[in-house]
């Protein structure tokens, strides 16, 4: 097969594998310490999801009045309702504060205080004393923060000499025979081109899969390709069910309304016109917490009374505020629902559903980025020459549910963490052991027969399926019969991927077929994400099983992994959650009911 | 659909759900028979940066170009 393709060959020490926040972070790590470091990416870096991030990045500062790293620890266990490894979120909120000074040295422009310091805000879930007060906690540049980082870190990884393939599509790893990663194979969009890389580490830094469901407010291109390659490898995906939502997200597009427009008012009706969250939060009602309203709204649904064509969504009423007090306190929204749903806010409801929002789930690694997996009985097993970074992997900080304003830290902090512990591993200009051809083929003879596919079903339509499926049976309200009959269809669908139809057999600007790869690495991962719900017979975070409401933590503070393999069969097993730290500074957070 | 446009397609991709629609919008529906200066337009917008393009075409910033405030007409409407 390897003949038909002309391979053009590279061999660096690092390959990083997508250059959002994480990934660009770790470049520039690697290439500062003299590793020569090549980042492939399929947008211009400055393009990555991370650009939506606008929040901005938690770190205990104490710029704003008192903080300790430890109370935003305390923070991001509860938050992760104690599925989150402490070890890994200890390092975390300590390293927290000197990753946030080092952004700042390279150039990132933090909003600031009258005399100088970083400005930090506060934002949900942020306490200061173990629960006690509100922190403020939250450093932001404006609202382009993740766009400042992306920009600056880019521009660094430049001045360093990191060399950037960029609009190269990463398709697989190069796994040798020992079960360790060699390189990887990638497609260079703009010449058909298609290019081996030889890395004694490649860095998996690919970002989020909420393109497996129908409404998710991130970007065409989070397909979570590299989350993808580990599953063909033969290798775990961790947590995969906890699926964070936001409920308000437009229906059709995915586009975000901000919660604070029901702080000014808003409420959401049914088909019936009813005020229905006064059923299910009879005191907060409309404001109650995101998973409580997302849950309601979806309920409301599945009984019947949606509205619309299909039943399948809620609307959002703004109507009775009036146009003044709109255009003052929610600049902006009435803009983005004229032309995300074309609707007049001072008119009409906004049709609204809930939105897959993160990933907490993806690639375990430990806290130095190295993926790992169970085998035998060492739950911590070093993968070979493979790490992955940012909202791919599942350190896990995050455990069941992320908090706001740690993602972006997650990035940052795990991006130079890999990063150090890749220049520990790897010696500069090593020679790299020859490498059976079978390897290289095995991943070609997928490429091509893809592209030549000519069968009945169109891309486009199997992904619209999966993404149905996933929306209605694995989202937010979950049953272990409803979720049992989604994979009944889901399995279906995987099957019929043998049954696809490119039009377009070209080399160059195939987007096409770009897309196509990309639905073949989303679907194992929508099996994957609806087997570990069905799996878990608990209540824990983002995950709310109604036959299971409660948290169980006898039986469920473990990780679940989930591989599938080629007919899309899943097995599942387990790692523990790590309940120690890693120094006396600060104590094992035991675990306790998760209310605010 | 020809190379070019397949190019372009790609370029719509962003970095925000927000831009991936407006962008693949004009692309999609008024981009083949635009008259040259609009389409030059659209490519150049393509190149910008994903904050600077969202304050545009959501009118929160004016261009002081007439073909891209005519290509972002386009894309509001």
């Amino acid at each position: 097969m390897s003949k038909a393709y002309r391979l053009t060959k590279h061999a660096y020490d690092v390959v990083v594998v997508g250059a959002g926040g994480a990934g660009l972070r770790a470049t520039l790590g690697m290439t500062a310490s003299g590793l020569s470091t090549a980042c492939i990416t399929k947008v211009f870096p400055t393009r990555s999801h991370t650009v939506a991030a606008q929040g901005g990045m938690s770190a205990a500062l104490a710029n704003m009045g008192e903080d300790d790293w430890r109370w935003h620890m305390y923070d991001t266990v509860k938050g992760s309702d104690w599925l989150g490894d402490q070890d890994a979120i200890e390092y975390m909120c300590r390293e927290a504060i000197p990753a946030v000074v080092e952004l700042e040295h390279y150039g990132v422009p933090f909003s600031r205080t009258d005399d100088g310091r970083i400005y930090q805000r506060p934002f949900g879930g942020m306490t200061t004393r173990y629960g006690e007060g509100i922190a403020q906690r939250t450093c932001a540049a404006a609202d382009r923060t993740g766009h400042a980082i992306l920009h600056t870190l880019y521009q660094q990884s430049l001045k360093h000499n990191a060399e950037f393939f960029i609009e190269y599509f990463a398709i697989d790893l190069l796994m040798n025979d020992e079960g360790a990663c060699k390189g990887v194979l990638a497609w260079d969009l703009a010449t058909g081109e298609l290019h081996v890389f030889r890395a004694h580490m490649v860095l998996l830094a690919t970002g989020g899969y909420g393109r497996t469901y129908f409404s998710c407010t991130s970007a065409h291109t989070c397909t979570g390709d590299g989350n993808a390659m580990v599953l063909r490898a033969g290798l775990p995906l961790q947590d995969m069910e906890f699926v964070q939502f936001h409920p308000t997200g437009i229906y059709g597009s995915g586009c975000l309304i901000t919660e604070g427009v029901r702080g000014e008012g808003g409420y959401l009706t049914n088909s019936e016109g009813e005020r229905f969250m006064e059923r299910y939060a009879p005191n907060a009602k409309d404001l109650a917490s995101r998973d409580v309203v997302s849950r309601s709204m979806t309920i409301e649904i599945n009984e019947g009374r949606g509205v619309g064509e299909e039943k399948d969504h809620i609307q959002l009423h703004l109507e009775h505020l009036g146009a003044d007090l709109i255009n003052s306190k929610l600049p902006g929204i009435a803009e983005s629902a004229r032309i995300f749903a074309g609707i007049d806010v001072t008119r009409e409801p906004i049709p609204v559903l809930p939105t897959v929002h993160y990933n907490m789930g993806g690639i375990p690694t430990n806290y130095q980025g190295e993926v790992v997996t169970l085998k035998g009985d060492d739950p911590d097993h070093v993968i070979p020459g493979l790490m992955a970074i940012g909202e791919a992997a599942c350190v896990s900080v995050h455990g069941a549910n992320r908090l706001g304003s740690n993602s972006l830290l997650d990035l940052i902090v795990f991006g130079r963490a890999a990063a150090l512990r890749a220049v520990e591993l790897v010696k500069p200009g090593q020679a790299h052991e020859k490498l059976n051809d079978a390897v290289v083929d095995t991943v070609l003879d997928r490429f091509d027969k893809l592209r030549h596919a000519s069968g009945e079903i169109t891309v486009a339509h199997l992904r619209i399926e999966m993404q149905k499926t996933m929306q209605s049976h694995a989202a937010v309200f979950r049953t272990g019969e409803l979720i049992e009959k989604g994979l009944i269809r889901l399995r279906k669908l995987f099957s019929q991927m043998d049954n696809l139809r490119l039009s377009d057999r070209s080399m160059v600007w195939n987007t096409d077929l770009v897309e196509a790869i990309e639905l073949t690495n989303l679907m194992p991962q929508a099996i994957v994400t609806a087997q570990s719900a069905l799996n878990r017979t608990e209540s824990r975070g983002a995950q709310a099983r109604d036959d299971y409401p409660e948290r169980d933590d006898e039986n469920w503070m473990k990780h679940t992994l989930a591989t599938i393999d080629e007919q899309g069969d899943v097995a599942i097993g387990y790692r523990p959650v790590h309940m120690y730290t890693q120094t006396d500074e600060v104590e094992v957070i035991p675990p306790k009911a998760r209310v605010y | 659909m020809e190379e070019k446009a397949q190019k372009l397609l790609w370029r719509c991709r962003r970095g925000t759900k927000e831009l991936d629609i407006l962008m693949m919008t004009f692309l999609e529906n008024h981009y083949r028979n635009a008259e040259p200066a609009l389409k030059h337009a659209f490519e150049n917008m393509l190149d910008m940066q994903d904050p600077e393009l969202y304050a545009l075409v959501t009118g929160t910033q004016e261009s002081h170009d007439h073909y891209i405030n005519k290509v972002i007409e386009f894309i509001r409407t």
